[in-house]
Formats: structure tokens, sequence, C-alpha cells
């Protein structure tokens, strides 16, 4: 095979050989006779040792000789072209596959699926392959990764027909990386390039430039797919009501033309709740508000979804799953028997608990409320069944969460004691006081639940009544007034009150305007006694014609039963396809759940050691977790990346501008050491510089042997 | 064979001298003055003791002073003051006309041997000169006068280099006529041969002569400063060798120190005085040592 020269001009320079010769035959040693005074001490030149100097000489002179023809045959950088890169001879092509399977590649556009324009442009890249080529193949979709390693093209396509796209984003920087990867272990002697199927979506080709390819190396970009392509998208859905906005569903228009009307439809389990029509102009996103009726406690999934012709239709359906919490177990003692229901001491009471007045169609609030006589007090206290074992919670198995009792003039038999089981066990009383109220009797009722000792009745002036000047908005209480303009507290007046002295270890939340506490609590055993200082209706307090009433009522329901969060839904964990989610107190570590699928599949799975569980969805839908009863214990919703509903790609040409050409230094093999890393031709002008120095230190070494 | 070069020495002062007696006078004036309290002085005739006039005495060892002051005529008496017999045997052979002016052999050896001579006059001793070689077999015998030192120095001055030495024949004959016991100087360069060398001291050493053996080599034969490829011709025998002066020179002053070693060693052997001179020093080495040796006569 001949070889080529690079600067072949240079060869000119071979001329200077004569220099060499030039110095060799004028520094030629010459003999010359000289008198001495004795020959005695020499020995006569032996012939053989003559010749082999001369020998040594010639040696010298053709090493000298060599070593610049090599220097300067290195400078005409000679090369040998590889062994199919000539003219009609062809070199094995070995070819990396980097194949986009984001969620984008399932868009239909006007020439068809994506997915399968994809397939067809590696199928016709992988026929052109012989069977001494080789091709490698490498998924970018979520976690890039090598499909198959360098093997013959009939396998990488075979191995191409049992993939489809997901609905996880894709890295096209990840993916070249992994093929300079795979080409910088892979055998010499082949030709390399790397070939890219994608749509270039342009959220994939953003790290690209970070990922350097090297100099030479043909990078083959197939695009498929239209570069900007209808699109509608669900792109949020909340459920959860906040203090300013309702639940809503987010819906855009991420193409360039005005979409036509399309029908959307949100089901709440799987049972339609709301259809409307909804036209979306181009590059517009809208919020539909939702409005959710009650339901029951538990564990909900909605889906909003949209009827609509566009190119990707998995961004059209959005889940959540949410969990409506159970409400407040709320028991109200009434006296009074035989008056109607406003005349009742408790009317404001359960009118603020519950607006409802307990009709079951208006479904359930925050609170359950019922009401009781007093000659059922101590009975519907009681908790039913045998007496709490230490295995139960025996505050999950109380009737009730709270208990409000207005004022009586005296409690039946047995009652106050079952009040102050209640609490102890972990439930929440609240006592209000009145005209009924007498001290000694209440004293004596509740002497070590009552957070003050009542002392005696207290009426204001006439024209001056009370008012609360200070209450502390920390406590659940009144944390309903925390904000800015929720109401003011100063506004009810008061008529009477008793005055109290506060036991040791109570606190007070609330003080009228001259001091006085108004509302006191305190802890006894697992619960908690609230004190309110005023009467239940309007004999002595105005309160409850006023609107802080009802927040306050609910304030109270909520911290006698311990209970901080007052959300009537709250939604269940998210995540998106291809990011992994971590959920946390799941329970023990190694607690064995169960984890269904949106297809209905069933796996198994452990919780960590911190109690938490780390999860990458696979598909969008509803995830439940159930425990080993078969109880969901968590569900969680997950959905398709947002950035996959744009589309929109960049043009091939484009793309190939961001390609960097970087020669990677890491890893260098020695053929390319040697030979440089152009696979199309091996240089040697290494070699030559190798050999000449080589070639200088025999010289060097041959020439000192000469003058010893 | 070149005309001897003009005699010239070390010193820059005798460069232009032609009379060689009066360059051995000046270099052994030198000499001596430089040497002024050495114990080398205390070995000229030395007064001894008085004694009694009587009829015959030479007039010239009276002692008048001593007349004068006593009225007794004594004579005075001094030490024997015989002759020491001192033979120089110069080496005239064509190897000892080597080595580029001013440091010839040939010349620095007839220098070193006028010199001596005129020490040894100076010292009341009598040298003679025997000049070895193949055509130049003059012998002048040792006598104490100074007529016969101008002699010598004559001798010497008309001396020419030449020819190969016949150590051992020629002066087998000249040397089996020193029948007193004396000093033999030898000065040569002893390339004819380290037998026939040794032959001729130990013929000395048997004769009861004290020897002192004045080897002379130029610089060049000691060190061969060559460089290149060289055709040695051997002055004395027109032998050809042809010579890589580099590649050989270590080898070469390894074989001329052997050489040397051997005629020192046997010179030890046989009691005789070996001093190793190269023509570039001075000859003061070489008087010293010569003193050195009258001083055990």
């Amino acid at each position: 095979m001949p070889f080529f020269l690079t600067n072949a001009v240079l060869l000119a320079a071979l001329a200077g050989l004569g220099i060499p010769i030039a110095i060799h035959l004028l520094l030629k040693r010459r003999q010359v006779r000289m008198p001495f005074s004795t020959v005695r001490f020499f020995s006569p030149q032996e012939p053989q040792a003559k010749s082999r100097r001369k020998l040594r000489n010639l040696l010298l002179l053709l090493l000298r000789l060599l070593i610049f023809a090599l220097i300067v045959f290195a400078f005409a950088r000679p090369f040998l072209p590889s062994a199919n890169s000539g003219p009609g001879a062809r070199r094995p092509r070995q070819v990396v596959l980097v194949l986009d399977r984001s969620l984008s590649l399932s868009a239909r556009d006007s020439s068809g699926l994506r997915w399968d324009a994809a397939r067809r442009r590696a199928r016709e890249l992988l026929s052109t392959l012989t069977a001494t080529d080789k091709a490698a193949l490498v998924s970018c979709a979520g976690r890039t990764e090598v499909l198959l390693g360098f093997a013959p093209p009939a396998l990488v396509a075979a191995r191409l027909d049992e993939l489809q796209p997901t609905h996880s984003t894709s890295d096209l920087g990840d993916g070249l990386r992994e093929a300079n990867r795979l080409l910088a272990t892979a055998e010499p002697g082949f030709q390399s390039s790397i070939a890219i199927v994608s749509d270039l979506q342009r959220s994939a080709a953003d790290s690209v430039s970070a990922a350097p390819v090297p100099p030479g190396l043909d990078v083959q970009v197939l695009q498929v797919g239209d570069l900007i392509a209808p699109n509608l998208a669900v792109t949020d859905l909340q459920l959860e009501a906040g203090e300013t906005n309702r639940p809503f569903a987010t819906l855009a228009n991420l193409g360039d033309e005005d979409a036509p009307a399309a029908e959307v439809e949100l089901l709440v389990d799987d049972k339609s709740l709301l259809t409307r029509s909804i036209a979306l102009r181009a590059g517009a996103s809208t919020n539909i508000e939702i409005a959710l009726p009650n339901l029951p406690e538990g564990w909900h999934h909605a889906e909003f979804r949209m009827n609509s012709r566009d190119a990707l239709a998995a961004d059209n359906r959005r889940h959540l799953a949410f969990i409506v919490p159970p409400p407040l177990r709320v028991l109200v003692a009434e006296g009074r028997r035989g008056v109607r229901s406003f005349q009742e001491q408790s009317f404001f009471l359960t009118a603020a608990l519950d607006p409802n007045l307990g009709n079951p169609a208006a479904g359930t609030g925050r609170f359950r409320v019922e009401k009781t006589d007093l000659a059922q007090l101590a009975a519907r206290l009681t908790i039913p069944g045998s007496l709490p074992t230490a295995s139960t919670n025996p505050t999950q198995r109380l009737p009730f969460d709270a208990l409000f009792l207005p004022a009586q003039r005296s409690l039946p038999a047995g009652a106050a004691e079952a009040i102050g089981r209640f609490v102890r066990t972990g439930g929440g009383v609240a006592l209000f006081l009145g005209t009924e109220a007498t001290p000694a009797g209440f004293n004596a009722a509740f002497a070590d639940l009552l957070p003050a000792q009542i002392l005696q009745t207290e009426t204001a002036e006439s024209g001056n009544p009370w008012r609360l000047a200070e209450a502390n908005r920390t406590s659940a209480v009144f944390d309903a007034f925390r904000t800015a303009n929720s109401g003011n507290l100063a506004v009810p007046e008061f008529l009477a009150r008793f005055s109290l002295e506060p036991a040791p270890g109570s606190a007070v939340l609330a003080r009228f305007d001259d001091g006085v506490p108004a509302v006191l609590t305190r802890s006894l055993g697992a619960g908690r006694a609230l004190l309110v200082n005023t009467s239940s209706d309007t004999a002595w307090s105005d309160w409850p014609k006023h609107k802080t009433f009802v927040p306050w009522i609910h304030g109270i329901a909520r911290h006698l039963a311990a209970r901080t969060d007052d959300r009537l839904l709250v939604s269940g964990s998210t995540a998106t396809i291809g990011s992994e989610a971590t959920l946390d107190n799941l329970g023990p570590v190694d607690t064995h759940l169960t984890l269904v699928l949106p297809d209905g599949r069933e796996t198994n799975t452990l919780v960590g050691p911190r109690g938490e569980w780390h999860f990458e969805p696979e598909f969008p839908g509803i995830h439940r977790l159930r425990d080993a009863a078969g109880s969901i214990v968590h569900e969680l919703a997950a959905h398709v990346p947002a950035v996959e509903s744009d589309l929109s790609g960049i043009r091939a040409a484009d793309f190939s501008q961001l390609l960097v050409r970087k020669a990677s230094p890491a890893e260098p093999s020695l053929a390319g050491t040697l030979f440089g890393s152009d696979q199309n031709r091996r240089e040697y002008w290494r070699l030559l510089l190798m050999g000449a120095i080589a070639l200088l230190f025999v010289e060097t070494f041959v020439a000192n042997r000469s003058n010893t | 064979m070149n005309p001897p070069a003009p005699i010239t020495l070390d010193a820059r002062t005798l460069a232009a001298a032609e009379d060689l007696p009066l360059l051995a006078s000046i270099i052994v004036e030198g000499f001596l003055d430089g040497l002024h309290r050495s114990p080398f002085l205390g070995y000229s005739t030395e007064f001894s003791s008085y004694r009694q006039y009587a009829p015959g005495d030479n007039l010239r060892h009276l002692d008048w002073k001593v007349w004068a002051r006593t009225d007794q005529l004594y004579i005075r008496q001094f030490q024997d003051d015989t002759n020491l017999r001192c033979q120089i045997l110069l080496d005239t052979s064509a190897s000892m006309d080597f080595g580029a002016d001013p440091a010839n052999k040939f010349r620095y050896a007839r220098i070193l041997a006028a010199v001596l001579a005129q020490l040894m006059v100076r010292q009341r001793d009598a040298p003679g000169l025997i000049l070895f070689g193949p055509d130049a077999r003059q012998a002048l015998p040792a006598r104490a006068s100074r007529m016969h030192a101008m002699e010598v120095f004559a001798l010497l001055a008309n001396a020419h280099a030449g020819g190969t030495t016949q150590l051992g024949r020629d002066l087998t004959g000249i040397t089996q006529t020193f029948v007193r016991r004396g000093l033999v100087v030898v000065i040569s360069d002893f390339f004819t041969g380290e037998e026939s060398t040794i032959k001729l001291l130990r013929q000395l050493h048997g004769q009861g002569q004290e020897v002192l053996v004045f080897h002379v080599l130029a610089p060049e034969e000691e060190d061969l400063p060559y460089e290149g490829e060289f055709i040695m011709k051997d002055l004395e025998s027109d032998q050809e060798v042809v010579v890589d002066a580099d590649a050989f020179r270590e080898e070469y002053r390894r074989r001329v120190n052997t050489f040397c070693d051997r005629i020192r060693q046997e010179c030890l052997r046989l009691e005789a005085d070996y001093l190793r001179i190269r023509t570039d020093q001075p000859l003061d080495a070489a008087l010293i040592r010569y003193l050195e040796r009258r001083a055990a006569v």
C-alpha cells in the first residue's frame, strides 16, 4: 500500500543528506608522518582494527544520514490511508445510535407518529451497515442508558422493534456523553460515527454544548417530526382551596395556532363532576375554577381531561389524589328541654359548628355535631366496648373529640366524673358560664378540671359593658384572627361574668378590658379543658351575633381536639415521570407495602430506614400504596413532564451548530498516540521522530566507542 | 641529521648563549648562589690542622700570620682533597635528538653534562666525558684541570646526535677502563632497551662505581599529546608504525611508565641513583641530586 505525504515539498530537504557526507569526508583522518624518538612503545596497528574503525565510521555516517532522513520524512508527515478509506475500499463502520425516547416522540404530526418516523430513520441507517459493521444503541429517556453495546446491526434493529417512547424527558447531551464513552473504549480500525434520532425538542438539546465530541467524528442528526405542532395540555390541577384561590385546573395551548373548542371534564372517583368547552388562542393558558362537592372522608382521586385532537394526547389529562380528613366529632350538651331550638343554650354553638343542622344531604363539613341531653351525657362519653388496652390508642377510640357544655345548674350523677375521664383520656371539654352556673356547684363538680376557681358573679355597669382587650392569637382558639382584617374581637359586649381565680398550670387565652380572664385553658391527662367566662347564648354577651363567633367556636373545637389542620381536603403527593419522588413518614423501617400502579399491576416495596420511600414513576396516573391490611397508606399522582408538552423543535442544522468539537483528554489509546486520532489514516511522523531519537542514542553510543 | 641547535635552557637569559662553558658557568654560579646556605658548600677543600714546617714543604701552605706572631713556621694541613673522578656518559643516539625547542632532549642533555662538568671543576673533581653512539664514540678521561674542563665543553659543543645507540657493546670497553672508583653519571633516554641498559648498570656496579642515572624524556614522549592518526617514524631505526594517537594515548602512557619504572627498579637494585627528568623542567633537581650523590661518595 503506498504511503502518502502531507508535505511532500519538504522532501527537498533530503538534499541536506550531502552535509553529513561532506562533513564525514572533510573530517576523515589523514595519516601524518611524524619522526618520533622510538616506536618501541607503539603496537603496529592491526588491519582488522583499521577495517573495524572504517566500518564504525561508515556506520556512524549511515546513522547520521538515517537520522537526517527520518527527520525530513517526519516533517513531510507520511500517512497510510486506512485499508478501507481509499477509493473503492470501505472501512468497517461503528455507529452509536442515540435514540430519543422522550414523551414528545409519542406525538402525532401531519406525517404520522413521530415514534414510527424515528424507528424508520433508525432502521434506514442500520440498513446501510453491512455485516462487518457494528452499531450500539443509547436510549435517551429519563435516565440515559446504553441499551445495547456494539453489536451486529441486525441485533440492534431487533432491539429497536421492542422499544416504545416513554413518558419522561430526554437529554441528548447525556446521550452524546454515553456515545463518546462507548467510542472511546471501542475497537480501533473502525470508522466511527454517532447518529442522533430525535425530534430535537429545545429542552432536550439544552446540554448538548456541554458534551463535546471529538474533532473529526461524524455526527449525523436524523430529525423526525414537525418543527411546530399544535398541542393543548392540562398543565396543572389544584384541588386544595386556599385563602385566596379556589381549586383550579390549568390549560395551555403550546402550539402556534388558535385551538378549536375542546371539551374538558373533571372526574372525581371516576364520576364526572364538571364538563365545559374551552377554546384557547395560540400560546394562551387559562385556569378553570372547580367547585368540589362535600366528599366523604378518605382518599379520592381526580382526573382532569381534555378531549382534543392535538399532537400529543398524553398531556391532555392530569391526575391528582387527595384525602378528605375525617370531621371533628363534637358533642354538644343541652340542659334545657322542651324549648324551641333557638331558645336552647347550645343553639349558637350547634349552629356555628354545623350550619346545615345535621342535614345529611349537605355532606360532611369540618365538624360532625351531635347533641345530647344531660341524662345521656355520661353514656355518650364512655368509650364503647372494653377498657382501652395498652396496644390501642384510647384517644382514637373516644366517641368524640370535643364536648361543648353550656352552663348548667346541676349535672346528673356520674356526668362530671365521665367528663373528667373523657378529658384525661384525650378528649376536650369547653365549659361555658352563665346565669345557671353557680360557683359552688361548678367548683364542686369540676374541681380538678377547671382552669380557674369561680368566685362570684359580676355585672357590668349600665352602658359600659366589658370587651375583650387581649387574646392569644397564637393559640388555635384565636388562630383565625391572626391575620389583619380577620375580625375585631373588641366588638362583642359582655354584660356579666364571674370573677375568677386561675388555677395553677392554666393559661389565660383572652382577657377583658379590665384584665379579668375571659378564656382560660389547662391540660389534664391527655386532654384539655377550656373555660369561657361568659354564656354560650346571648344572655351575658352579644358575641354569638357577631361574625367572629363562628371562627372562634371552630378554633375552640380544634383546640380541644388538638388538631391544627383545618383543611377540608389535603392533596396527595405528586411526582413527575422521570424524576424521583420521596414520601416520608410511611411507617417503621422495612414495612411491607404494596404499590398499585395506574394500570392495576401490583408490586411489593419496603419502607426505608427513616420511614421514607423512594419512587420513580414511569406512567401517569394514580399510584396507591397499601399496607398489609389492604388499607391505603398514601396515594401519589404521577404526571408527564410539562416541558414535553412544548413540541417545538430546532432544525438539525441549528442542532449541529450546538455541537462542541473538542478532543477528549481522557483515555488516549496507544494507537491514537502513535498514529493520531484520525480514523481515516494512520500518521507515521511520530514513529519516525521516535526512530530518529532512538538512532540518535545509538549514534552517540557508537561515536563514543570510536573515541575510546 | 640537523646540527645541534644553540644551547638554551629554560632560562630566557641563556637563550642566546653560544658559549657552552660560559653557559655552564652561569648556571652553576646561579645554582650555587641559590644554595649559599646549603650544606653542599662544605664539600670543597677544608682546613684540617697545623704541623711544624719541614724542609721541602710547599711554601704556599706556610701560615705567615702564625710565623709573625709566634716566630714559628707552621704548615697548614688540609683534608685530603683527592679529586673525585666523575665520568659523564652522554647518549648521542638519534632518539636523543627529539623534542620541540627549547625542550630538545639532546640539547638538554648536553647542557646538563656541561653544567655537571662545571660544577665538578668548581669542586676540584675530575670530570670525564664519554659520548656513546654508533659513530660518535668519543671520550675524555677524567681530569681535574681547568683546561680539561674546556676540552669537555668543546667536545659537548661539537657533539651531534644520530644513529643507533650501542649501549651494551660500545660502552663495555670504555667502562672497563674505569680503574678507580668514582662517580658515573649516565644521561640517556635508554630507548636502546632495558636489557642493555641494565647490563651497563650492572657492569658499573660491579666495578664499584657510584652511578647516577638521569633518564631524560621529552614531554611529547611522556604525554603523546597528538590528535589523530600518524605514521610514527623511529629516529634510530627508521621503522614506521601507524598510530591512532587518540585511541592509543592511554596505553602509550602506561607502557612508557612501565618502561621507566623498570629502569628505576633496576637502578635501585644496583644501588644506582635514578632521576627521571622532563626536558621542560629546570636543571635544579638534577644538580641537587648530583650533589647529594657526590656527598655520599
